[in-house]
């Protein structure tokens, strides 16, 4: 079943980096008494004031803070995480997390390297037409349409769940947290749909070079990247969306405008639904990104192109703006410009950013703190983070553990808590699709909810239940972990709940709802019994699907 | 000059009478109870004696109605559902993916396989092939269509109109507030539903629909009916689940986990108890099905069952929509046909006290776009299903297809409001008692004849 994790290069790399960041916290703690001065954030290391500055409203940085940053900025905290936190202090684990590329995560690359495909995506595609006969694949072709043998089908299959371990592992494995939970959110902000046409073979570029190197840069990059991606232009139709010309071949073929990319840039991606923009916006819009395109497949390669002659070139006037006729490719960046510089775009983004970091329902001062410092910064990610960290609300404890985890986190989350890992298979995305999140497999342009009633049902509460079951077994399709060594068998119900409560909550479980599980464990045979049922509630029960 | 909508609308009322046999005029639904009532049976004749009495019937029971939305998300193209095989101008603007008339029709066919022809159902509209398993209730008159159906909300959002279809709302100049629950849920209120299985959906999360105050509850379909737990420990793991999430609704009243659990072990407890059906087999694969058939496993048993509601999506078809025979919709609509056809066979005589509706946020463009599917539209279609309904039919007035007859210029209009509809039903299956706050500050119209 699973392997025994020996001291892995994770592991290892883990520990030097702690040992390293110890010399910072002394230097810190002597200033600043272990308060979390997140108030005083400033924007570099370099300039940064005494951390004595710390103003008198700062929360104490307790044990439940360091977890809730862990929580929130991260997909929750490996076993001393909290405390080494707590002991450095939150201003230097915040800089270091928004400049991943200066994080060594050389363990957690070892790690994911097995999910990487060798090919590109256009060798994929080409793969794929060979094994199928060599018949040419319609980009909107969908998994029930696919010809062939079932071989050929589950081969296609495994792509996409490659694809998800390639982001899935990342999450559990890599130290740069903030920058995974980044690129969690901006996968779902520009959602895309794996069983739409090629996006299968798309999806991991489209994560691995579109989306994380921009997730914590400026959002107008992230924008235009994603607009010329092959794997959004594809899933939003934008690819076949041309100038419809009177009497042509196209028109003949019924090619023309669509609108949906259109649309979902407006409403989803910056302006927000209530974003002031009409259908003669969208329609204009649309008339923008005529020409925005894919190569053909038999072309060797699936990369965007401006097809000159599919563009139209009159004149449009988008929100109140002229568009003169003429401009090509060059309105399209002109107007990916103006969205990503709109304010409604920074209050859009604002609001969804502080309700994913802060509160299902977030509030103004938030939303509103965060919009500035996207209109003072152009759009830099990372400052709007800093921005909504500095916040009060980011930590009163009213907010603290009040977001329902998706079943992403609740299966990250876990994993990382017993200090597991990815087994080399495509298991946890099975596990994941299970719990109701299969990545790259929501169909709607809205990407994954944010919001914990989205994700709470009872027949999702009961899936938990299963998942918790399952971990407490050791049997956790895809991941490997070992329980013994956090986990020691007892056959005293109390010690169990207290473990538990240890490795799943860092002990901030109150008494009560230690004692709780500790009355649901008395009447056990034996000591395998009495953790294993221990773990089955902790992870499966109420207070572990909150963050 | 007469206008083609005012012509079509009044052959689309003459097809209904001829169908129906009810040649009563517009009327309120209550006024055609006892008609109605002869046709549903017992349970509805109870039901209608209750709201002659001026009380709500018992929630619960056996044979009690029962109200079933299925909600197709994604904005289903009405146009292909019901066949506007009459309209050249359908045909005008759809050279790749018109559903192609019935044998014998008046439009012009493009290709000769009788497979992707519309199934006749009046001179003026057909069924889309692949429902073709629908036919039996059509015949049976157990299936009505309502065309120009949709919400007078002009959002072309997804998630937008959704919400607002669901909350039952529509943003027009002069709506009122917006209520914070869904129509559904305030039909379980004006039920008085107690029961933990009495308003169910089977859908991933709670469907807005079903959000509010009274007991509801999200199952995921085909769910294997236990959480895992070996038979030995299963009663100290769900037990010791139910207490521990029992505890955690207690603590945070506001919060859904807790309730979440003990909903969900509840639930499954009474699930695990109903029989299994023989018809389980005839179900499309899939979510869609299971949920239907475990829709009918709870109404065909005591469960306290009396509104369900199911969702299918896949219906957004901007591109390779197809035709009567091939691609997206043609997919969909199978699976939809499958499923509700196994639905109406397994419930059996119970399909005397169910209505079920099928609906969707709203409709696609008339034109087909550049890339041989439709955009976002207005008007749709909708389905009506049920043992008391005066199935047959057509309804609502077609709003035409003529340039000029379209919403801004390029949608189906809308004629018939989903409330109206709604509440028709609701009222019927319900009384007036249980209906009161369904639709707060709408009027309702009465004018579609759906129980004759």
């Amino acid at each position: 079943m699973l392997q025994t994790p020996g001291p892995s290069g994770a592991l290892q790399g883990r520990r030097a980096r702690t040992a390293t960041t110890c010399l910072l916290v002394a230097w810190f703690a002597s200033g600043c008494g272990g308060a979390p001065s997140a108030s005083t954030l400033s924007p570099s290391p370099e300039s940064r004031p005494a951390p004595s500055a710390a103003s008198p409203q700062s929360p104490s940085f307790d044990q439940a803070a360091a977890r809730h940053v862990y929580s929130r900025l991260a997909f929750g905290p490996r076993p001393g995480d909290v405390k080494a936190l707590q002991a450095r202090g939150f201003d230097a684990w915040l800089n270091e997390q928004l400049a991943p590329s200066k994080l060594q995560d050389s363990a957690a690359e070892e790690r994911v390297r097995g999910y990487r495909s060798a090919l590109t995506p256009a060798e994929q595609l080409r793969a794929f037409r060979a094994l199928r006969g060599g018949r040419a694949a319609a980009p909107e072709l969908a998994d029930e349409e696919m010809p062939g043998a079932p071989t050929t089908r589950r081969e296609f299959r495994a792509l996409a769940a490659r694809a998800q371990m390639l982001q899935l592992s990342r999450f559990v494995e890599s130290e740069r947290q903030l920058l995974e939970v980044m690129t969690d959110f901006w996968s779902n902000h520009f959602n895309v749909y794996a069983r739409k046409g090629p996006v299968r073979f798309l999806a991991s570029d489209y994560v691995e070079n579109t989306l994380r190197p921009r997730a914590l840069g400026k959002f107008g990059d992230l924008l235009l990247a994603t607009a010329k991606h092959p794997a959004m232009l594809v899933y939003l139709d934008n690819a076949q969306s041309v100038k419809p010309k009177a009497g042509s071949m196209a028109e003949a073929r019924g090619r023309g405008l669509n609108e949906n990319y259109a649309r979902e840039l407006l409403e989803l991606h910056t302006l927000g639904v209530d974003g002031g923009y009409t259908q003669h916006d969208v329609q204009d819009v649309a008339r923008v990104f005529t020409g925005w395109s894919v190569t053909r497949p038999a072309s060797g390669q699936l990369s965007y192109v401006f097809r000159k002659r599919q563009h139209d070139a009159a004149a449009k006037r988008i929100l109140s703006q002229d568009f003169p006729a003429g401009q090509y490719e060059a309105e399209g960046m002109r107007l990916i410009k103006a969205l990503a510089a709109h304010p409604a775009t920074a209050r859009h983004l604002s609001r969804k950013l502080c309700a994913r970091f802060v509160s299902d329902t977030p509030d103004e001062t938030c939303v509103k703190a965060a919009s500035e410092a996207y209109l003072a910064t152009e759009g830099d990610i990372s400052m709007v983070v800093r921005a909504i960290v500095k916040q009060p609300s980011f930590w009163t404890a009213e907010n603290q553990r009040s977001k329902v985890k998706s079943p992403l986190e609740l299966v990250v989350s876990s994993v990382r808590a017993v200090d597991g890992h990815v087994d080399g298979t495509t298991g946890l995305a099975e596990t994941l699709s299970r719990l109701g999140q299969p990545l790259f497999m929501y169909a709607a342009p809205t990407g994954y909810p944010e919001n914990g009633e989205a994700w709470l049902g009872p027949g999702q509460a009961l899936s938990r239940m299963r998942f918790g079951i399952q971990f407490a077994s050791g049997r956790v399709n895809g991941a490997e972990f070992e329980l013994l060594p956090l986990l020691p068998l007892t056959d005293n119900p109390a010690r169990a709940s207290a473990a538990v409560n240890r490795v799943f909550f860092d002990g901030t479980l109150g008494a009560e709802a230690e004692a709780a599980i500790t009355a649901e464990l008395t009447q056990l045979a034996s000591p395998d019994r009495v953790r294993e049922h221990a773990v089955a509630f902790a992870v499966g029960g109420p207070d572990f699907q909150r963050q | 000059m007469i206008s083609r909508r005012n012509f079509l609308s009044l052959s689309a009322a003459g097809v209904a009478c001829l169908g129906t046999e009810h040649l009563l005029a517009a009327a309120p639904s209550g006024a055609a109870a006892p008609s109605g009532a002869a046709r549903a049976g017992a349970a509805a004749t109870s039901a209608g004696t209750a709201r002659a009495a001026g009380t709500t019937p018992a929630p619960g029971g056996s044979g009690a109605p029962v109200l079933v939305v299925v909600l197709l998300r994604g904005a289903a193209d009405g146009l292909s559902i019901a066949v506007p095989h009459g309209s050249p101008e359908y045909y005008a603007v759809r050279k790749q993916i018109a559903i192609q008339p019935p044998s014998g029709g008046s439009g012009k066919a493009r290709s000769g396989k009788a497979a992707a022809r519309a199934l006749p159902l009046t001179p003026e509209f057909g069924l889309h092939p692949r429902l073709a398993k629908l036919l039996p209730a059509w015949q049976a008159k157990e299936l009505s269509l309502i065309v120009g159906f949709g919400s007078p909300d002009p959002s072309r959002s997804h998630f937008e109109a959704q919400d607002r279809m669901e909350l039952g709302i529509a943003k027009v100049p002069g709506a009122p507030a917006s209520p914070d629950s869904g129509w559904l849920n305030r039909l379980a209120q004006g039920l008085g539903l107690s029961a933990p299985l009495g308003a169910v959906a089977f859908a991933p999360s709670l469907p807005m629909i079903l959000r509010g105050v009274a007991p509801s509850i999200s199952l995921e379909a085909s769910q294997a009916y236990g959480i895992g737990a070996p038979e030995a420990r299963r009663a100290a793991l769900e037990g010791g689940f139910e207490r521990l999430y029992a505890r955690a609704a207690a603590l945070h009243p506001r919060e859904r986990v807790g309730g979440a659990g003990v909903s969900g072990l509840r639930a499954l407890a009474e699930l695990r108890a109903l029989p299994r059906s023989k018809a389980e087999g005839n179900y499309p694969r899939g979510n869609f099905g299971a949920g239907l058939s475990d829709l009918a496993r709870l109404i065909k048993s005591n469960s306290g069952l009396r509104l369900g509601f199911v969702e299918l999506g896949g219906w957004d078809t901007h591109t390779g929509q197809g035709d009567g025979d091939s691609g997206r919709l043609a997919r969909s609509l199978t699976e939809l046909g499958g499923g509700l056809a196994a639905f109406r066979e397994d419930l059996g005589d119970a399909q005397a006290r169910v209505v079920t509706l099928v609906m969707t946020e709203f409709g696609r463009t008339v034109a087909q776009n550049g890339t041989g599917g439709t955009d976002h539209g207005h008007g749709g279609a909708a389905l009506l299903l049920g043992g008391s309904i005066a199935g047959g039919q057509v309804l609502g007035s077609w709003p035409g297809l003529a340039r000029e007859d379209l919403y801004q210029g390029r949608d189906l209009a809308v004629t018939t409001d989903y409330r109206d509809v709604v509440a028709q039903i609701a009222q019927r299956q319900f009384g007036s008692g249980a209906t009161r706050q369904l639709f707060p500050g709408h009027t309702v119209s009465t004018k579609l004849q759906i129980f004759g």
